[in-house]
């Protein structure tokens, strides 16, 4: 995979989701584009690189969600729960693309869904680990885990449903990102196009 | 080649781990870690953002709600409009803050009696390196007339070569044909004295000056080169019209005499600002087109 590529591609989808929030947001949920493109590179790349682009979207992601934890006077981001939680979607996305016919736009927002899912729980999970007593005990102000996945699952609906147009121009730049299988070589789409 | 001990498996672990504890570190220890790079993302996310949020907002933006607050209504927009103008204002102070500086700077070098300083914004420059001038916002109607001396702190700039009502053109010390005497001399107070008067010329096209010495004479590379000319007005003498870049020998005279490149300290084809120094004996003229402009006073 190209990595200045999916930098590019990431830059544009942060700076969509966060500039044309009020544009695209629907009773207060906004869609999660960076998950798109985990999903996109889950389904076309090898694991290691979709491991490591996992990482780096989440990381990109922490840092552009600020926190307000309880106690504290100004807001901070923390780099992790993100970061960890786009891995886990990475990993579920990797694991179902064997399963399903992965061109299909229907499928894609199955999986953005799916992957979603799991990624948004392990985020949950990590900022609810804030708030317990051990080891730190530095809850996050009006978070609750419930209200959290409630929250989470709705922006997961709508980015599924954006998932299914958007996921027509992602696989169409699929030349562009130089992805490779397991053995080296392009995938044989790739191969028939550039020939 | 020694291969390396870690597989890449076992990084990908380690940085995993490396996360669980970043989320899970305390906020002061997090804000360390973050704050950085979280604004160096912010600015390079900020300028597609901003551009981008006011487009949605232009595209789909709420309707007020109509709501009749009367007198509060009223008070509301005067507050804004008042908030707005008193940001024009702080900006205009700051400039104008700048510019006293400056002048502060100007009137303690020289003794500035019986003239009145007028700052005036450069529109534009010529382009032209062989008689370079600048375009300044000042005319006649401001009272200015051609012969006047320009000056951006306590830099020479030039003389005012031609005045419209509300524009004038400023040849630069740097034009062709301009020749004056400098006394140079070391650039700071206090070093041992030594001084040196010669005459410089403009070099063509190189937006710089020459000066001609004897090989004796106490010059140096740094040292500044003031205007001791007595062709030019009083209020411009001592005014500095650059510093020694090199000493080089002199072409025709390469054995005796030594050639000083002088250039000004600041870009003159990059001045803002400047200002205008005028006497303030000069009487302006009353009717517009009663003046006729010239540059007899040129040195």
């Amino acid at each position: 995979m190209r990595w200045p590529v999916l930098f590019i591609f990431a830059y544009f989808a942060l700076a969509l989701q966060q500039g044309l929030a009020t544009l695209l947001q629907v009773r207060g949920t906004t869609p999660d584009l960076i998950l798109l493109l985990v999903v996109f590179v889950a389904i076309s790349a090898q694991p290691r690189v979709l491991a490591w682009a996992a990482l780096a979207l989440g990381v990109l992601v922490d840092l552009s969600t600020p926190l307000q934890p309880t106690g504290y006077a100004t807001d901070l981001v923390l780099v992790g729960p993100g970061a960890l939680g786009y891995l886990a979607a990475g990993y579920v996305a990797w694991q179902l693309r064997g399963l399903v016919f992965r061109e299909s736009r229907l499928v894609f927002g199955a999986i953005v869904l799916l992957a979603g899912i799991a990624g948004h729980v392990v985020i949950v999970a990590v900022l609810g680990m804030r708030g317990l007593p051990w080891p730190i005990g530095e809850p996050i102000s009006g978070w609750a885990a419930a209200d959290q996945l409630a929250v989470r699952f709705l922006k997961l609906i709508y980015t599924s449903a954006l998932a299914m147009p958007l996921s027509t121009l992602l696989i169409r730049t699929r030349p562009w990102w130089g992805f490779v299988d397991a053995s080296g070589k392009a995938p044989p789409r790739a191969q028939a196009r550039r020939s | 080649m020694r291969k390396s001990r870690l597989k890449p498996q076992q990084v990908l672990a380690a940085t995993t781990v490396a996360l669980v504890l970043a989320a899970m570190a305390p906020g002061n220890w997090a804000r360390v870690l973050t704050d950085r790079p979280r604004y160096l993302l912010r600015a390079v996310l900020y300028p597609s953002e901003m551009a981008l949020n006011s487009l949605a907002g232009a595209i789909r933006r709420p309707a007020d709600r109509s709501v009749d607050l009367g007198e509060g209504e009223q008070l509301r927009s005067n507050l804004e409009q008042a908030l707005y103008y008193n940001e024009q204002l702080s900006q205009e102070l700051a400039q104008a803050r700048a510019k006293i500086a400056q002048l502060t700077g100007m009137r303690g070098y020289l003794s500035l009696t019986g003239v009145r300083l007028m700052p005036a914004s450069v529109a534009s420059w010529s382009g032209d390196s062989l008689y370079p001038t600048l375009t300044i916002n000042r005319g006649y109607k401001h009272g200015l007339r051609s012969g006047l001396v320009v000056a951006d702190g306590f830099n020479l700039v030039g003389r005012l070569s031609s005045v419209g009502p509300v524009a004038a053109t400023v040849r630069l010390i740097t034009a062709a044909d301009t020749q004056f005497v400098v006394r140079v001399l070391p650039p700071v107070p206090g070093a041992p004295p030594r001084s040196a008067l010669t005459r410089a010329q403009a070099a063509q096209r190189r937006l710089e000056l020459w000066a001609t010495t004897d090989e004796g004479d106490p010059v140096r590379e740094g040292d500044l080169a003031y205007l001791a000319d007595e062709g030019w007005p009083a209020e411009a003498r001592g005014l500095v019209i650059g510093q020694v870049a090199r000493i080089e020998k002199h072409p025709d005279d390469p054995i005796l005499r030594r050639r000083v490149v002088i250039r000004p300290i600041r870009s003159l084809t990059h001045l803002d600002r400047v200002t205008v120094i005028v006497p303030t004996d000069f009487e302006p003229p009353r009717a517009q087109g009663a003046f006729q402009p010239s540059f007899s006073s040129a040195p």
